[in-house]
């Protein structure tokens, strides 16, 4: 099924959305174990995010 | 390049300013994302730098986030909080930006920021003049990347028949259903597959997730 007139850049392209898309397709419950199973506390984490754009909203002001 | 870009694009159908989500607004919607949603924003832009190889040139999932809000706040991008979530805005605007960033322009190529191009919908979603413009010569080092990831990936799941049928089906440009029908595959065992698509990638570096390697 390989359709060779595809490039290199098509094929990766095309790979790349779909795995990032597959992250918005996993439940809460899922991302919150993936993010902890690569070891990254999901809690900090959102902490950490979280005061990182709201100092970015303060800096704007 | 830019001028024919421009004429080729639809009138844009930028969210009215009065639909338009407010500073006040803006902060209370970072305030109320869950750590799931957080999660789930870290991990798509994590997933997003993947495309980029070498022009990732050091950014990271945090500079996505913060592009993705910056933009926001300069009012590149509107978010018109009626019609889609805060979660949802962003993670439109990771995708637009890091497909952006995959094309790396050089800058003597571009005499306008592309920010400067970007135009928002009604329904939320951001467009770029440049987007629909194919790259016909990429630059060699990039193209000696591509053809390396997809020959690293190729490698990986050389064992492993049903991982390599469903990354054949995503180069192919098959969607989840699409490609559960082509392959007859159940959701269950589509997703398990996807996970350890994901799970090999990130051990191998091939991502950019945290605490898995450096792409």
């Amino acid at each position: 099924m390989v359709n060779n007139d595809k490039t290199d850049e098509q094929r990766l392209d095309a790979l790349t959305d779909a795995l990032a898309d597959s992250i918005l397709e996993e439940s809460d419950d899922e991302n919150i174990e993936e993010l902890r199973l690569s070891g990254v506390n999901p809690d900090s984490e959102a902490a950490r995010l979280k005061a990182m754009m709201l100092a970015t909203v303060k800096a704007f002001r | 390049m830019l001028g024919e870009a421009q004429m080729a694009i639809k009138p844009p159908r930028r969210v009215p300013e009065e639909a338009a989500a407010t500073l006040k607004e803006i902060t209370a919607a970072i305030e109320a994302l869950t750590p799931a949603e957080w999660a789930k924003l870290r991990r798509f832009a994590d997933y997003r730098l993947f495309l980029l190889g070498p022009k990732k040139e050091g950014r990271e999932s945090d500079d996505l986030l913060q592009t993705a809000l910056t933009d926001l706040l300069v009012d590149t991008r509107r978010w018109n909080k009626a019609k889609v979530g805060f979660a949802a805005f962003l993670i439109g605007a990771i995708q637009s930006i890091s497909s952006n960033w995959a094309r790396s322009y050089k800058k003597e190529e571009i005499p306008v920021p592309e920010a400067d191009l970007l135009r928002t919908n009604e329904e939320g979603e951001t467009f770029s003049p440049l987007d629909n413009i194919q790259v016909h010569r990429p630059d060699p080092e990039h193209a000696r990347h591509q053809r390396q990831t997809l020959e690293r990936i190729e490698t990986l799941f050389k064992e492993d028949e049903r991982a390599q049928m469903v990354l054949m089906a995503w180069q192919e440009g098959y969607d989840p259903s699409g490609v559960r029908e082509l392959w007859q595959l159940s959701q269950n065992e589509y997703n398990t597959i996807v996970r350890r698509i994901r799970r090999r990638l990130d051990d191998a570096g091939l991502t950019a997730h945290l605490g898995r390697g450096e792409n």
